[in-house]
């Protein structure tokens, strides 16, 4: 089959670039153009897209011509720092050359150090050839979606677990150097995986591994859509073409990954997993992971003890919609949006099925509140991927960002109402969980439409606000700015922790975490793996509100203990040790 | 089928089913109603012909800027249909373009939807400038469920608007699609102008499905006192059909259960299993609502319920659809959970008798004759499993047993008994069908 969906691309590539004389080269896909480091005119919005970070990633999905599922839902993004300089680098996941593609050889993942405090604003330079960091790119093997960056070994560098659609591989980080230690450390789960959630499971020290997998592609598959009213009308097949891929799970056991799927019982569940995040959602203290799965009932483990695990989504009504169906369930994620102490959770879905919002009871059972909490209904048209709450103007609640693009590239022709690349949407908490779409007022990125899939949320400048990348689909990514606080001059009062745990699990992930400020209480979670195909900023962020100090935090970290600190002031990251 | 956009999504099994009859002549009545729901869906006011409309204007395609599947980029946007911008059309053969629609029109009253659009797609083709067919059109498209349409349906009725500007059924069309697809913003004038019209009011079915569709932009709102009212109104329209009724309830309860008024939505949901009594929606927020009074038991079994109606009826079920073996073992459990749905049973020998285990069929049928008595339904069911075992003697006799009993048969129905002989048999041809058809009507 020729290539003329791509041919037309590369075309519509060279016109824009030509009309517009953008900055980057002509050569690759097209980026969100934003401001080249300077203030926006007008008024200051929250967010400002950098386009002159120095981050030319182009994500490739290796298009065939042939519409394989593999290639319309990549694109991921991850925030961690790997060579321990105290600030964020960028780790973005690349395709593979599919089955007839024709085009750029090299796929390789990459790497951007962040270089923003020596430099000045938001700059990364690549240095993914120097770290070795990188699958080779050359196979379906090497097709990554997303990256989890969990200090697997406690040595206290952030490694690198890249889920691909075929073997997933684990880079033990020596120092700033990767070195393959798949073979050494496990977890090689060989089917089409879309997110890795570490955590310790059992509190032993150690971090255990869920892997969520997709579905079983048969690369033969003659090929989905109205094909029969003419070659355009090639789509993507729908993921019940396919049987789902079962989920794994991995017992650490001195310091190899052991999967005990079958015994735990994930095996068998047929589950189409594109999304996961740890929680613990029934406030009994262990750490219970959701799985969004697409068109098929969602999973809740609940942490029974003991490496034994329950699937509870049923019972906590969060297998499906309100509406009593499975939802196309791609990203997710966690948060207290109504500030009444226990975790909700967001679930992006297709078209027609607006996000889910599920509000905690604080028993664990949930209901869907998408309709009346204000995060349903501006999502109807269209497709949602990454998704975070965070509190993002620092005002003491959690906002949300949703990033959106359709699976169906040529959507138009099935539905007129539809388009294939979407704008992306915030929407702003007003303080009792009930929010808002502002959008353009939010950040001129939000005008525009794109394919959206990955989104991270990270504080990249160390400025106290939480900035955002966004990765899309077979083309560059977004970096935007949030312009909440200026370093060194905070026009909003936050507190920044960053948790040190004990024994394997330095970065204390799934500690629980409550600050108490003027009155009010918030509470947190250090997860990693949330939203879609993306890894988070560890640290933790909270906007005061007008409050100068929290008068007392209070953390249970991953082994059950429980500490307080306080006063805090505000302003600046405090580094909270396990046992001190 | 009216309501937010949730409802009314592709998935056939979102839309949810009328009033099981226990009779034979209740199911008869109840083939005709979903009849008379479609036909009304797709025009209820059985508009004038095309000759209303405006005069011609010089040739214009109806065309939008193509969307490209280009690579990310916020540089440029698609155009969604929903803010294209349209040319008026030119006339075409309206002789042509009438006859088709009333062809489309019947097929429509048949429930044979895919059908029904295909003649319309033709009627449209034939004269692009026939006002009464874009709008009928228009129902239908937001009526068949089974595939993506919206835009489809919001181009109809924006360009019958073009053709007869101010013309009420063609607006609310437009408002019922744009809120169905999210647009409330644009949908909300479109619908109160349309509940305020007297052509829209003379249509239950349109009436109904505007007052919904507002009902569902007030929710968006945070209006939810209003959004009930209307809900309300909406699913009490005079004349509405439980077609109509039932989705506005369970709308209606759900808003009720979220306002903290749990037993208001508790007695909705009871009315609501009594007219359907496999809404999917209904079950699972039935189930939320007896958990959180602490009916533990209650609401597993209840949430039980939902999960073996949503494996019937979800998207994985398309995977398994050819799986009797599984279908009929859900449908079991069914029964033995929930005994007081009487229907349950005969759901399951349409199971049956779908997947042509006629001779299964006919076991469960004996039963039920043994729990209902012999009823014409009873009897209908029979026939059909004896003619797929291929014991015309048998179904002759059924048939003539069940036409005594109403005598008001039609054929239709007699044909689809011996759609069941053909099941399985190629050989059969539509002559010897159409023979044995006229050999049983005779008297």
């Amino acid at each position: 089959m020729t290539n003329s969906w791509r041919q037309r691309s590369t075309i519509r590539r060279l016109a824009r670039c030509a009309l517009l004389l953008a900055p980057a080269s002509c050569g690759g896909s097209e980026r969100p153009q934003g401001a080249a480091g300077d203030e926006p005119s007008g008024p200051r919005k929250l967010f400002v897209m950098r386009s002159d970070s120095g981050v030319d990633f182009l994500h490739d999905v290796g298009l065939s011509g042939r519409k394989h599922l593999v290639e319309i839902t990549a694109g991921g993004v991850s925030l961690f720092d790997f060579d321990g300089d105290g600030d964020l680098d960028l780790y973005f996941t690349q395709g593979a050359p599919l089955p007839g593609h024709t085009g750029r050889a090299d796929f390789r993942d990459r790497l951007y150090r962040n270089d923003s405090t020596s430099v000045g604003g938001l700059r990364f330079a690549d240095v993914t050839d120097a770290a070795n960091a990188s699958d080779a790119g050359a196979t379906l093997d090497d097709y990554t979606y997303a990256a989890a960056c969990p200090d697997f070994d406690g040595d206290g560098d952030p490694d690198l677990y890249l889920c691909n659609v075929g073997r997933n591989r684990f880079l033990r980080n020596d120092g700033g150097k990767f070195v393959d230690a798949t073979d050494a450390w496990g977890g090689d789960s060989s089917l089409w995986s879309t997110a890795a959630a570490f955590a310790d499971f059992d509190r032993d020290g150690d971090l255990d591994l869920y892997v969520a997998n997709y579905v079983r592609e048969n690369f033969d598959h003659p090929g989905c859509g109205r094909i029969r009213l003419g070659p355009q009308y090639r789509s993507y097949c729908h993921p019940d073409e396919f049987p789902p891929a079962d989920d794994a799970i991995y017992r650490n056991d001195d310091g190899r990954l052991v999967d005990v799927s079958r015994q735990v019982g994930v095996t068998g569940t047929g589950g189409s997993g594109l999304g996961a995040v740890i929680s613990d959602c029934d406030g009994d203290g262990d750490v219970d992971l959701f799985v969004a799965n697409d068109s098929t009932p969602n999973f809740l483990w609940r942490n029974e003890g003991g490496f034994r695990f329950k699937e509870a989504a049923s019972e906590a009504y969060v297998a499906v919609d309100g509406s009593g169906l499975s939802t196309a369930a791609m990203g997710t994620d966690f948060g207290d949006v109504d500030g009444d102490g226990d975790f909700d959770l967001i679930v992006t879905n297709l078209d027609m099925e607006p996000n889910t919002l599920y509000r905690n009871d604080g028993r664990g059972l949930f209901e869907d509140r998408s309709l009346l909490s204000g995060l349903g209904p501006p999502s109807l048209r269209y497709v949602g991927f990454g998704c975070e709450f965070f509190d993002a103007d620092l005002d003491g609640d959690l906002d949300c960002m949703v990033v959106n693009g359709h699976v169906i590239d040529n959507i138009h022709l099935l539905e007129p109402s539809q388009t294939f690349r979407q704008p992306p949407h915030y929407y702003r908490n007003d303080g009792t969980g009930r929010f808002a779409e502002i959008n353009v007022a939010a950040g001129d990125y939000f005008a525009g439409s794109y394919v959206g899939r990955g989104l991270a949320v990270g504080d990249l400048d160390d400025d106290g606000d939480l900035d955002v990348v966004v990765a899309h689909w077979d083309g560059g990514p977004a970096i935007l700015e949030n312009t909440t606080n200026e370093k060194g001059r905070a026009t909003r009062p936050w507190l920044g922790l960053k948790l040190v745990g004990r024994a394997r699990n330095l970065q204390a992930i799934g500690a629980f975490v409550k600050v108490e400020a003027g009155g009010k209480a918030q509470i947190e979670e250090v997860r990693g793996t949330s939203s879609y195909c993306a890894f988070c900023d560890l640290r933790l962020v909270f906007g005061l509100g007008e409050t100068r100090a929290a008068e007392r935090v209070t953390v249970r970290w991953p082994d059950g203990k429980t500490t307080t600190h306080g006063p805090l002031e505000s302003g600046r990251y405090h580094v909270v040790k396990e046992g001190e | 089928m009216i309501g937010d956009a949730k409802s009314l999504t592709h998935r056939p099994h979102r839309c949810p089913r009328p009033e099981r009859a226990s009779t034979i002549a209740a199911m008869v009545a109840w083939l005709r109603v979903v009849g008379n729901v479609a036909a009304a869906a797709v025009g209820g006011a059985w508009l004038p012909g095309c000759d209303r409309s405006k005069p011609v204007e010089p040739p214009a395609p109806v065309d939008r800027p193509a969307a490209s599947p280009a690579p990310a980029s916020g540089l440029q946007s698609e155009v969604s249909a929903l803010d294209t911008p349209l040319t008026k059309p030119v006339r075409g053969d309206t002789n042509k373009a009438l006859a088709l629609h009333q062809e489309a029109r019947q097929l429509a009253a048949a429930v044979r939807m895919a059908d029904a659009r295909t003649v319309f797609e033709k009627a449209v083709a034939a004269d692009p400038a026939c006002v009464t067919v874009r709008i009928d059109y228009g129902f239908l498209l937001l009526e068949e469920v089974d595939d993506i349409n919206f835009g489809v349906a919001l181009d109809q009725f924006r360009i019958a608007q073009l053709l007869e500007p101010g013309e009420p059924l063609a607006a609310c069309g437009e408002g019922i699609a744009r809120q169905r697809v999210g647009d409330a913003d644009r949908a909300e004038p479109l619908l109160r102008a349309a509940v305020a019209s007297e052509a829209v009011k003379r249509s239950p079915p349109h009436f109904a499905a505007a007052n919904a569709a507002l009902a569902g932009v007030e929710a968006i709102r945070g209006r939810v006192e209003e959004a009930l009212r209307l809900y309300e109104a909406a699913a009490n329209t005079p004349g509405a059909l439980p077609r109509t009724r039932v989705p506005c309830l369970v709308r209606h309860a759900d808003l009720l259960a979220q306002t903290e008024r749990a037993a208001e939505a508790e007695a909705e949901l009871r009315q609501v299993f009594r007219l359907d009594p496999e809404n999917l929606r209904a079950h699972y927020l039935y189930s939320q609502l007896l958990a959180r009074r602490g009916a533990a038991a209650e609401a597993a079994r209840e949430a039980r319920i939902h999960e073996v109606l949503r494996q019937l009826a979800d998207h994985t079920a398309k995977r398994f659809q050819l799986d009797v073996d599984r279908r009929v073992r859900l449908r079991r459990e069914l029964d033995d959970l929930w005994p007081e749905y009487v229907r349950g049973p005969y759901e399951l020998v349409r199971e049956l008798l779908a997947s042509a285990r006629f001779d299964d069929a006919l076991v469960e049928l004996e039963a039920l004759s043994r729990r209902d008595g012999v009823t014409a339904e009873i009897l209908w069911l029979t026939a059909r499993g004896k003619a797929g075992t291929g014991d015309l003697v048998g179904a002759k006799a059924a048939v003539d047993a069940m036409r005594k009993a109403d005598p008001n048969v039609p054929p239709a129905v007699i044909r689809g008994v011996l759609d069941d002989w053909k099941k399985g048999r190629p050989e059969i041809t539509q002559e010897q069908m159409q023979a044995k058809l006229e050999e049983w009507l005779r008297r």
